[in-house]
Parts: C-alpha cells; structure tokens; sequence
C-alpha cells in the first residue's frame, strides 16, 4: 500500500532523475501478471527473448497492465470487481501511485493510455448507475481523475486506441455487481447485448456493432488491434460450454458487420466455447485465440478461414512474437507458436495470470 | 505409414529410456514414467485391440444384435482412456471423433439420416469417410446404428449395413493410430518421459510433463460430475434424463463408473505413495454408483432418485480436494490456474 509519505519520496525522487525510459527497466517486449510459489502475485517484464527482466510485487491478483509508451510506467489492474489499479515504476520496482476506483464503480482490469501517456483511460463497472464508462486519470496531476465518459455498453472490458487516436472498447454485456456474488455473479443474461464500439479521441460514439439475437449471449471481451486498424475480438460463450459458436471476430470500422469465424465441429467444441485471450500474430498475416478451459490455440487468416490448432494445457495469454505468437500458461511456461509450440522459458511454480500485454517497439 | 501394427519397438525403446533415466529421475520424472507405462499405454493398447475386435466382427456380420458385445467391449476400453485427452487423442480433435456427445442439436441422427437417403458412398472408401461429418463417426453414431429402432432395422448386405462396418472400420483406425502415436520412437509417450531433456520441445521440464498428466485426472473427474452426471440431472424442476451419455446403450451409469473406476487407476498409478483419502472417496463413488442399479439414469426424475444420483456427483467433487493433498501437494503440481478461472 503506498503510503503518503513513501508517495511524497517517490514524488521527489522522479523530479530530481532524469527521465527514465523503458530501457531503465530493462527494456521488456511485454508484460505479464503471476502467481509465484510462496502465492505472492507479481507483475513482471518479459523480454524479446521472453526472460524475465523485472519484477514488482502486487498485492493482490492482477488481470492486465496498461504500459505508458514512453516511460517504464505500468498500470497493473486488479481483478474485476477490484477497486484498485496501482501504477508501478518498473524500472525501481516501487509503486508510485494506486487509483482508488470511484463510488459506485470498480475497474474491468484493462486500460489503455493516449495523449502520449499524459492520460490513462480506464474500463470501469458503474454499477451504481447500471452502465459501463471510462475513467479518464492524469499522469501529469499525479494520476488525478479528471472525469468518466460512457462505454456505451454494459461491462466494458478490453480497450484499445487504432493508430488515429480512435478507441475500440469490447463491451462484455454482461451486468455484475459487487455485492452480489463477490461481483462475479452474472445479473443480466437473458438481456444482455455486448457490443464492439468505436469512439473518437474525444469520446463521440462514432460507430458500434452488435451481434445478431442469437449471438447475443456472446461476451466480446478481448481485442486486438492490427497496425492497418483491423479490430480482431474474442467472444466469451455465456452458454452451454459444448454449444458449438463462433468465438473469434474481425471487423474494420466502416464494415457493416464483424466477420465471425469458426473452426471446423470437433475443434470448435473442444473450445468450450470460451476464448481467454486474442492477438495477430507478429507478421500481421493471421490472429489466434487462445482458450484456457479447452488448452488450445485457434489460428485463423484475415479471410476467417481456420488455419490450424495447437494444445497446451491451460494456455491463456497470448501476444505477437517474431513472426509467430507468445503464449503463456498457469504452470510456468513461455511458449513460441511458429506454428509448432516450442517452449522458451518455463519457471517452475509460476503460474502466468489470464493476459500477455506486448509493449510497443520501442528505440 | 501403417497404423494397424502396434509398435512395440516403440514400447520397448519407451521402456531403454526410462531404464536409462532411472538412476537420476526424480519423484516427478518417476509419476510421469508410472503413468505412461502403467496406465497411458495399456488404455490406448486396450483400446485400439477392442475396435480392432469391433471392425472384425463388422466385417463378419453387421448386424446389432451380433455386434452389440463387440461394440460394448470397446466402449469399455475407450471409457479407460477418454480422460487422456492430450496428445494424439487431443489432436484433431480425435476424442470427440471417438466419442461425439453431447449431441446438442441432434446432428447424429441427421447427419447419419442423410447418409443413408443420399446412399453416401464414402462408407466404401476408408479415407474418404475419414472426412465425413463427426456427427456420423465413432461409438455415438455406432450407438444410433445399433440400438435405436428409426436404424436398426437394416441386414447384412443393406447400405445402413455398409455404414455400420464404415464407422467401425474408421473407429479401429483412429484408436490404431492413437496407440502407434503413444508407443512409436519417437511418440508422445516418449516426449513425457523424454520431458525435461535436451530431446523434448514440448515440455521443457519433468513438472510441466507431470502437470499435464494431473490436468487429466482432475478435469476427467469433473466431466464425470459436471457432463456425465450434470447433465441429465438438469434441474430439480427439469429433470433431463435423455440427456444421459449413452442411454440408448444403457451405458450411462456404466460410463460413470468405469470413469471414475480409470480416474482411480489414474490416480493410484501417479501417487508416490497410496493415496488413502482419495481411495476412500473413490471407493465410496462406486459402491454408490453401483447402488443406483439404474443403467440409464431414468431417476434423476425422481425427486428421490435424483437426490442418490447427486450424491454421487458431490462425492466425486470431493475427491479433488483428497487428490490435491495425496497427490497434487507431495508432488508438487496442481489444477489449471486459468482453466477453472479464467476472466
């Protein structure tokens, strides 16, 4: 917990170094929330190469981290319904702020930053007001909140800027609340209707897609965003696990309709119909997902066709590597998906939380 | 390549590698090793030796009432297997081209309906109905062919006669080339006593090769309560007895002990020591499933029937915490962390 005064010595301490860059930590390609041995969660750095290259102790189980793009900044998210985001200095280790969620809200566990890392934009449940918004917080005043804007959806989970400044936000759908089943309770399935969303920079809802009725118990939960702004999306199944569904979704803003993909039958239900994580892969030529309850990755090309499987045993998180893809797992294991898995860092007693998130190249 | 011979070179060169490794393996390596030798490799052996029976006796008479020993037996041997979905059996999605349920929206009988109208001549062809639907392959849709009365009703010679010999022919392939994939050189049985060595891409060390393997015998508990027995338990409302794995067979009770009864070989053959709590429990599971004498679960609609068919279910949920203790802490392994949890 930061306290006011170890707050006030990293305050003075960051004035009076120069500005630090990723470098200083080590230069990391991604980062990725654990649980270790002794059950102590941690938020780590990872290089190219996937070896550990820092590590800062977290209080509680983490989700994902949003990276600043300049500065070896982390905000590392905790669990939905967490309340809390504490924004790490990778570089010392130290913790150098923690965001208290508003009354009423708690925070979805993704964020994304924009303005050139002076604002931190966060996905949060406003539960108080049944509908999902945006925190907006100000690196610059010390991480101030400056204000919250609308989602535009129910439980807004993952969000991501394209390389014009537009915002994609996955609205999940699915209405939880803190009191009711340690937040995790489902309060709206026969209703609920996730949506992928566009926003302009200021927050204008400029476009938004829904799924047809008998998707809609599909939860859009998690995007990944191509460089040419291609959205892919991976939907969270809130059905039966063997019902055979289209997990897996790609759609450019001005297309009418997102363009669902599946594999063939025996492939698909061996998913059980849950995705854990999405990313194209590093060539930009395919996106995967990942699912943890089924151990498998699904590759598909930008057509949709299906491409191929791999199984791993709890596989989940999941970035661009190389050519290929990064994977991670709960035993430990850092894995290249070329297409052939090969394992390339495995830490025995680690267990990876659900999300790889890669950190923009950086000079 | 010959899938129809099993390779006991293979087996042997598995067993040269583990001799070799003896010396210096530890409490995981030596987990890994009991499990591939004495469990893994027998089911998938057992399994392939019954479908090959099964794909004889078709070819001799095809009939239901001639086959359905046959088909039994197999069913039997794939029920000492059908928690070991890794590997080959995970590949392609194998286990559910073996074992096709549930069969939510009916495409079985669809899909072997429409064979039958269009007179499909892949069932002449191995490889062609390699290809053919799920829906219309393995031990469901032989289930369909063999007792239910809309199939039955076909001789020797007729085209649904063809089908069945098809899908047990197709079936004995599959389980062939699971148990050549397990014991050939350079298998997958030789890549999880392999693990941790210079030799092994896939699991860089002795605990991930271990870990897979416990993966299994948890998550084939859970099926069994969650699948095998959730299912047709429905709710105390909506009971949902045809939603029984097998009934048409009468199997479905008999499904459920014969997983539980493999998840206790499974079990017995990992620990490093007799793992008594989770024996007691196991134990328990089948005098209790046994003493529902009720071969298709007809009682879950039974307020009272059901209640003896949960009981069995949260019996079997209470076995992991006993395995994560016998098994799972001297070990040093556990469940999936995001498996069961994800976000």
């Amino acid at each position: 917990m930061t306290t006011r005064r170890n707050f006030l010595i990293g305050a003075l301490a960051a004035s009076m170094v120069p500005q630090l860059s990723w470098a200083d930590a080590g230069s990391p390609a991604y980062l990725g929330a654990a649980k270790d041995e002794s059950g102590q969660f941690a938020l780590y750095g990872l290089s190219a190469t996937s070896d550990i290259v820092f590590r800062v102790d977290l209080p509680g189980r983490g989700h994902a981290a949003a990276a600043h793009p300049t500065r070896p900044e982390a905000v590392a998210f905790a669990r939905r319904p967490g309340t809390y985001a504490l924004v790490v200095d990778c570089a010392n280790g130290q913790v150098k702020h923690s965001l208290q969620a508003p009354k009423g809200r708690h925070f979805m566990g993704h964020g994304v930053f924009m303005r050139g890392g002076d604002i931190l934009v966060t996905t949060e449940n406003n539960y108080a007001d049944r509908k999902g918004c945006l925190g907006l917080w100000q690196r610059s005043k010390d991480y101030a909140r400056i204000g919250e804007v609308d989602s535009h959806g129910i439980g807004p989970h993952d969000i991501r800027m394209l390389s014009d400044g537009t915002f994609v936000i996955a609205n999940g759908g699915i209405f939880t609340h803190p009191d009711q089943g340690e937040g995790r309770d489902k309060l709206n399935l026969d209703t609920m209707r996730p949506s992928l969303a566009y926003l302009t920079a200021d927050f204008t809802l400029s476009e938004q897609h829904f799924l047809f009725d008998d998707l809609h118990h599909a939860s859009i939960r998690h995007l990944a965003v191509h460089d040419d702004g291609l959205v892919g999306f991976a939907m969270q199944w809130q059905g039966d696990p063997f019902d055979s569904v289209p997990l897996i979704g790609l759609h450019r803003r001005g297309d009418a309709a997102p363009l669902l993909m599946e594999a063939p039958l025996g492939q698909q239900m061996s998913m059980h119909a849950y995705a854990s994580s999405i990313a194209f892969n590093g060539a930009g030529t395919e996106l995967a997902i990942t699912s943890s309850k089924g151990g498998r990755l699904h590759r598909f090309a930008l057509d949709g066709q299906f491409v191929g499987a791999a199984a791993r045993t709890d596989l989940s998180g999941l970035a661009p590597y190389e050519t290929g893809y990064l994977g991670s797992d709960g035993f430990g294991a850092l894995l290249a998906f070329d297409p052939d898995a090969r394992v390339l860092n495995s830490v025995a007693g680690l267990s990876w939380d659900n999300h790889l998130v890669s950190l923009p190249r950086l000079g | 390549m010959n899938h129809s011979t099993l390779s006991l070179k293979g087996l042997a060169l598995a067993c040269t590698i583990f001799v070799a490794q003896a010396a210096q393996a530890g409490p995981q390596a030596q987990a890994v090793e009991r499990v591939v030798m004495g469990h893994a490799i027998p089911a998938v052996t057992l399994f392939s030796e019954q479908t090959k029976a099964l794909d004889i006796a078709a070819q001799n008479e095809c009939t239901s009432t001639a086959l359905i020993p046959a088909y039994n037996a197999a069913f039997d041997a794939w029920m000492g297997l059908q928690h070991l979905n890794i590997g080959p059996i995970e590949a392609d999605a194998r286990s559910l081209t073996i074992a096709f349920w549930p069969d939510k929206k009916g495409m079985i009988p669809k899909s072997l309906k429409a064979q039958i109208e269009a007179q499909d001549s892949a069932v002449f062809d191995a490889g062609e109905f390699a290809h053919v639907s799920i829906a219309s392959r393995g031990l469901f849709a032989l289930e369909f062919m063999l007792f239910d009365d809309e199939f039955t009703a076909y001789d020797q010679g007729d085209y649904s006669c063809h089908l069945v010999q098809a899908i047990a022919h197709d079936l004995s392939q599959t389980a062939a080339y699971i148990a050549s994939e397990w014991t050939r050189e350079d298998g997958y049985g030789t890549v999880l006593l392999n693990a941790g060595t210079a030799d092994s891409a896939r699991y860089q060390s002795e605990a991930e090769a271990l870990q897979t393997l416990y993966t299994m015998l948890i998550t084939g508990l859970e099926n069994t309560a969650v699948q095998r027995i959730g299912r047709p338990l429905g709710s105390f409302e909506k009971p949902r007895p045809k939603r029984a794995e097998a009934y048409r067979s009468g199997r479905a009770l008999r499904n459920i002990i014969l997983s539980v009864q493999a998840a206790r070989d499974l079990a017995v053959t990992m620990a490093p020591d007799t793992p008594t709590e989770t024996l007691d429990i196991l134990d328990d599971v089948l005098a209790k499933a046994h003493a529902l004498d009720d071969p298709t679960l007809a009682s879950v609609a039974d307020p009272f029937g059901r209640l003896k068919v949960e009981i069995v279910a949260q019996r079997i949920e209470a076995s992991l915490g006993a395995i994560a203790n016998d098994i799972g802490a001297p070990l040093g392994v556990s469940a999936g962390f995001n498996a069961s949890d994800g976000d």
